[in-house]
């Protein structure tokens, strides 16, 4: 029925519970019924990606689905891409490279990088570019996000590393 | 010693950004992201039509559909003003231009799809959509136009019968008789008549707005995105809700992009203030991309004819325009004002000594245009670079000769312009040469002859450019020294995403001997912020920047003279250092906590700044594109592009690099990809991202970026802005390369942009 | 963008599922719903109920046999492509995988509601034709095959029943010895398909062309297969010459639809260059068993779903008869 749906999930590793209309979309699900609001939304038809995430560690757009259907699933968000206090070399390689201006694409991209470097950490710049064209960004010109995303490879393939806290 | 190691801040350091923490953490607010307790939801219901008289009917039902709190018609607020057009500049007959009204719902007429038509207040952001569309509007159709070139035409439907035609207004530069005299003479005209086509801004991050009321205070408070919330402030108080100014506050937290766009007052920023009054209840608008596609003002939208008059060896005489820009529906906020900046700009960094323009702003029904990243200087280098490219073709000299021939040369510096606009510095030939080595302009031909043999046409194109920033004004800093030690500025302009809190901390930070991340900027609220012109014409760091550094300076004085008392010495042999300040070469110090915690009367310490400039600033440039044809699909790929900019100084290096890219991509984007199409009903077939094609990562170059600055003499620090040039630069670069392949292939001297895959077949195949 | 209100219901079984579609008037079946949910998000689509097939365990089954590969109706577009024994036994999937939308959209989009979907441009439908593949499909009087000849209608529409739902599409095997290509045009890489074309070769002892299958996609209002220059290949030794003739074949026998990104000659004119370039066609020896990590050639990607009403050819600029029987004959002349 068209009334609230209860579904079960993981989100950043933690077990969470909601009641949503079967017509809410995932990132609206994360948003409004977790408030988790790093997810953006950008343009609701699947194009620009800044609503990406990982679902069952695969990036997807998160407003091409409905919440009910990530019952079960396992979600993970840009909330949950830092380990505590240390950030993800992604993270870390946007900041120093200047990989972001607005910042309002970043969490969609960060997603998608993660997904795609965790599916292949050996990406070449080609296949780089490849997948960041996945997203839409208005401010920085790709460059520096191609940039980051190479960077922060080398970092990931290199092993884990003493990495600079946020501070 | 080896090379100098740069310093950690202050003015030239590549300081990374205070504000990518949050940003990167997923730890943001954005509008959307805030959501006060008991908030009701707000949809705007649009007209689909681009030019009708309509009726609404089912409000009654639709009042009483579960959920729903709220139904305005036009009828429902006539209380409130309209939005106002803020261009009341001189025309060409001597009058004051005037704006047709421009209601915040429409009132019995729409004149552009997306005009809205009803609002509606419910529970839930889905309910308040279900229930509009519940709402049925009987559309009466009158004929349309939305041709820019043909909004003229004698047959053209009137969009404003009062008005006569759709003129919305004409103005003049320059002197038309002596223009004719000259190129009556000249020994050659060049003429290149084209097309701006209009685009859209296509921030990520769409426009929200969240209305509050108190009734025991009588104050609203207003949370959305804007480039500046004090001029937002003062219109909805003035001309809409006509209350007193210090009713409402204006809330900007972070702003997901604005490009001049998110400037303006919008519908629905008087409605949710309204709605939040009648309803008592926090009331929240969120904006689809659909939205805005069709609501929020467009960029460019000129046809232009422009034309210069050469003597026997290549030197311009005059320049003579006719520029005719699409107003759109209405005139929005500053929509009139946006030619004009084509205008000031035209000569671009030529010595041009006549000139002529007659701008013409017309109405067609179509959403309004007012500024979009560069509002009137793309137009006006679009326009005078294409029409150098054609001359230097024309005449055999090339596209690097006939500019080096009409430069202005740096001794003829500062130099007015025959527009009126007074360059203070610049050297036009040093970065021309310095870009062409760095593209290797010499060993062109080779790469050329490679392509060739590939089956591709290769173009390279220039664009030497010059565009107008910072104008005259100031935008006051208060910086403050915190208890703990750490300081504060108070600054009122209006970071849109390109990092002003860390351009301005990391001056205070190295004044102050701080770590960046003491140093706090708060912005975007107008209570906490006395006064603010916002961000708009790169101002923020020309005039921003000039007045954090005069803050800074008195307030380290002051600590100083504090610190010198307590440390019984001159203030003389202190110096700042690590939260502290020391007398130099001891380890005696006081820390600035402590100094602040000791201040007379708790009194804080605190220092205000108020740089005053009296021009504008002028940076310039040269960009080289180079491309690729597919003679076989007409697709263009950008194989090479260096810039060399004259930013007079810089700030962070990081920063400027992520101005410039950025502002190429969105050149890029209009030079090959976007443009928003209205069908002949006035339908906006390009609305979705799905058909409007925005730039992708793998359609982007790589760019090689320099500086070779010469300071400005009008800025107080020698800084001449960079949030626009990179947008200005880039279209001509980029069409100059591509007309230079289809040049070289096939004599082609002229293709509008967006040079499509299918429009360059199309040029290919008839010539 | 919110979607108008309906019921959901995720049975677990087929049988359920077919009750359920039978049990909603009105309802669609969802799958990866990557064309659905922007039509959904705009309200171009409001159905009344989603038949979500999810949970179905018989439908994530994606099987590779001597004949051909099945492709279960809950199978991601990703996980075909990534599959190194689809790689070797129907090397076209992955190439065409290549060039729908974006990884972010093939990770949850499905072959099987691609195929459903039955975009005129989408490349799924342009592969099933190619290799005449087929589909199964259930409904409330059992389970039917459907040839992908008789599968696509015309843009948006097959020839499966309201009631019923599609289970499974079978994609032949690239014959041994065989060889292929897949070309396609877009605005930018990852859009729809302006013109694609795919094209099996498969070649006799002496070298001559014994079968050749050629099918072309965003031409028409549906995928078509292209008779007249199959024919122009038959018998030949596929040099320069005759891949010109049908190459020149093929371009005529297209009549391409105009819209805001192409007119119909330009369009017709990326169409033939798709269908020149597939000479010579890949050698057919199984991919290098490092090669299953990745897509074979370097990706392109496009913008994913396609709501109703924009830029995508309908029935009705489609330039040619929606009953298939009738187009052989016109390809052919």
């Amino acid at each position: 029925m068209s009334d609230k749906i209860k579904i079960t999930l993981t989100v950043n590793g933690t077990a969470m519970t909601a009641e949503v209309e079967p017509r809410r979309s995932l990132a609206d699900m994360l948003r409004d019924d977790l408030r988790l609001t790093g997810t953006h939304l950008g343009c609701e038809h699947g194009v620009c990606g800044a609503c990406t995430v990982l679902v069952d560690g695969k990036p997807v757009r998160s407003c091409l689905m409905f919440g009910v259907q990530a019952n079960g699933a396992s979600v993970r968000t840009v909330e949950g891409l830092a380990d505590g206090d240390r950030l993800h070399p992604l993270q870390q390689a946007f900041w120093e490279n200047h990989g972001l201006q607005c910042g309002f694409c970043t969490p969609g991209f960060l997603m998608l990088a993660a997904g795609a470097l965790e599916e292949n950490p050996d990406m070449t710049d080609e296949e780089i570019r490849d997948v960041l064209s996945s997203n839409l960004c208005r401010c920085t010109g790709y460059q520096n996000i191609v940039k980051a995303v190479r960077l922060a490879a080398e970092v990931m393939k290199a092993g884990p590393a003493p990495q600079a806290t946020r501070s | 010693m080896s090379a100098k190691k740069p310093a950690k801040y202050g003015i030239g350091a590549p300081v990374r950004r205070r504000e990518d923490p949050a940003l990167i953490t997923g730890t943001g607010r954005y509008t959307d992201d805030i959501t006060p307790d008991g908030t009701l939801h707000g949809f705007v219901l649009r007209s689909q039509m681009a030019h009708a008289d309509i009726t609404v009917e089912g409000i009654d039902e639709v009042r009483a559909m579960p959920g729903v709190k709220l139904v305005w018609t036009a009828a429902d607020i006539a209380d409130l003003g309209g939005l106002p057009c803020q261009a009341n500049m001189e025309l060409a007959d001597g009058s004051r231009l005037t704006a047709p009204p421009h209601p915040v719902l429409a009132d019995g007429r729409v004149r552009h799809v997306g005009d809205p038509i009803a609002f509606v207040v419910a529970e839930t952001a889905s309910a308040a959509r279900d229930a509009a569309e519940a709402l049925m509007i009987d559309y009466d159709p009158l004929d349309v136009v939305v041709d820019t070139a043909a909004a003229l035409d004698p047959d053209a439907p009137v969009i404003w019968p009062e008005k006569g035609s759709n003129l919305a207004f004409e103005y003049h530069g320059g002197d038309a008789a002596e223009t004719e005299r000259v190129f009556a003479g000249a020994a050659r005209v060049v003429e290149l008549s084209l097309v701006n086509q209009r685009v859209v801004a296509n921030y990520m991050e769409t426009r929200g707005a969240i209305g509050e009321y108190d009734a025991a205070t009588g104050r609203y408070t207003l949370t959305t995105g804007t480039q500046g919330g004090h001029s937002m402030r003062k219109i909805l108080a003035d001309d809409i809700l006509k209350v007193d100014e210090s009713l409402i506050r204006v809330v900007t937290p972070d702003v997901g992009g604005g490009f001049g766009t998110k400037n303006f007052v919008y519908s629905e920023h008087p409605l949710v203030l309204h709605a939040a009054k009648t309803l008592g209840a926090p009331v929240k608008w969120t904006g689809d991309r659909g939205d805005h596609f069709v609501i929020d003002s467009h960029g460019r939208d000129n046809v232009t004819t422009g034309r210069i008059a050469l003597d026997a060896e290549g030197r311009i005489l005059a320049l003579q325009v006719d520029l005719v820009a699409a107003m759109g529906a209405y005139l929005h906020q500053f929509g009139p004002f946006i030619p004009e900046g084509a205008l000031m700009m035209a000569t671009g960094l030529y010595d041009i000594p006549v000139w002529f323009m007659k701008v013409r702003g017309v109405f067609t029904n179509t959403t309004p245009t007012d500024a979009y990243r560069g509002a009137g200087r793309p137009e006006a280098a679009y326009l005078i670079e294409r029409l150098i490219d054609l001359a230097g073709r024309e005449t055999g000299l090339g596209q690097v000769e006939i500019r080096r021939r009409n430069f202005i040369p740096p001794q003829k510096m500062p130099y007015t312009t025959v527009t009126g606009q007074y360059y203070d510095s610049g050297e036009f030939d040093a970065h021309l040469a310095l870009a062409l080595e760095q593209a290797d302009f010499d060993g062109f031909a080779a790469r050329r002859a490679k392509s060739r043999a590939k089956g591709r046409l290769r173009g390279i194109g220039l664009a030497t450019y010059v565009e107008i920033c910072a104008f005259p004004g100031s935008e006051e800093a208060n910086v403050v020294l915190n208890d703990d030690g750490s300081a504060t500025l108070y600054i009122g302009t209006q970071s849109n995403g390109q990092g002003h809190a860390t351009a301005y901390g990391q001056l205070i930070a190295k004044y102050l001997g701080l770590d960046l991340d003491k140093v706090e900027t708060v912005q975007g609220d107008t209570d906490r912020v006395r006064t603010g012109e916002g961000t708009g014409g790169s101002r923020s760091i020309p005039l921003g920047l000039a007045s954090v550094d005069i803050a800074s300076k008195v307030l380290v004085e002051q600590i100083r003279q504090l610190a010198a008392e307590r440390l019984e010495t001159s203030a003389a042999d202190l110096e700042l250092v690590d939260g502290t300040v020391r007398i130099v070469g001891t380890d005696r110090s006081v820390s600035l906590a402590e100094l602040a915690a000791s201040t007379p009367g708790k009194a804080k310490l605190k220092a205000h700044g108020n740089f005053q400039q009296d021009g504008a600033t002028y940076p310039n440039g040269t960009h080289v594109c180079e491309v690729e044809i597919d003679p076989e699909t007409g697709a263009t790929t950008i194989v090479g592009y260096t810039v060399v900019d004259d930013f007079g100084v810089t700030v962070n290096p990081l920063l400027l690099e992520g101005q410039v890219h950025g502002g190429i991509a969105q050149s890029i984007g209009q030079a090959l990809h976007e443009a928003a199409i209205y069908d002949e009903s006035g339908q906006l077939v390009t609305a979705s991202f799905l058909d409007y094609a925005m730039p992708r990562a793998d359609d982007m170059p790589s760019i090689r970026f320099e500086t070779r600055n010469v300071p400005s003499i009008t800025n107080m620090l020698g800084i001449k802005g960079a949030g626009e040039a990179g947008t200005i630069g880039a279209t001509p670069a980029v069409m100059n390369a591509v007309v230079d392949a289809l040049d070289a292939a096939r004599g082609i001297r002229h293709i509008d942009m967006p040079a499509t895959p299918s429009r360059v077949w199309h040029a290919l195949n008839a010539a | 963008m919110k979607p108008a209100l309906f019921d959901h219901v995720a049975p677990a079984s087929i049988a359920d599922a077919v009750a359920a579609l039978a049990g909603h008037p009105g309802a669609m079946v969802i799958a990866g719903g990557q064309s659905l949910l922007p039509a959904m998000n705009f309200r171009l689509a409001t159905p009344p109920a989603l038949i979500d097939i999810s949970r179905i365990a018989e439908l994530k089954t994606l099987t590779v046999t001597d004949r051909a590969v099945v492709v279960g109706a809950m199978v991601r577009h990703r996980t075909v492509e990534l599959d190194p024994a689809v790689a070797r036994a129907q090397p076209l999937l992955a190439a065409a995988l290549a060039h729908v939308a974006h990884v972010p959209i093939r990770n949850r989009g499905t072959v099987v509601g691609s195929l459903c979907h039955a975009d005129a441009s989408a490349e799924m439908p342009l592969l099933l034709l190619l290799t005449d593949g087929h589909m199964v499909v259930a409904g409330p009087t059992g389970r039917r095959t459907i040839a992908a000849a008789d599968f696509f209608r015309f843009h948006l529409t097959t020839s499966r029943a309201a009631d019923e739902i599609a289970l499974e599409a079978h994609f032949p095997v690239l014959p041994a010895g065989a060889g292929w290509a897949f070309e396609e045009v877009a605005r930018r890489s990852g859009d729809f398909a302006l013109a694609s074309v795919g094209v099996i070769v498969e070649r006799a002892a002496d070298g001559t062309a014994r079968k050749v299958a050629i099918a072309a996609g965003g031409i028409a209002s549906r995928p078509i297969r292209l008779t007249e220059a199959e024919n122009a290949l038959l018998g030949t030794t596929l040099n320069d010459e005759t891949v010109e003739l049908a190459a020149q074949a093929a371009a005529a026998a297209v009549t391409a639809p105009g819209d805001i990104h192409a007119s119909a000659p330009c369009a017709a004119s990326w169409w033939r260059r798709s269908s020149a370039r597939p000479s010579p066609p890949h050698a057919t020896a199984p991919p290098p068993p490092d090669r299953d990590r990745r897509r074979p050639p370097p990706a392109r990607t496009a913008p994913p779903p396609q709501p109703p009403g924009s830029d995508r050819p309908t029935e009705e600029d489609g330039p040619d008869d929606p009953d298939p029987k009738e187009d052989g004959p016109r390809n052919i002349r």
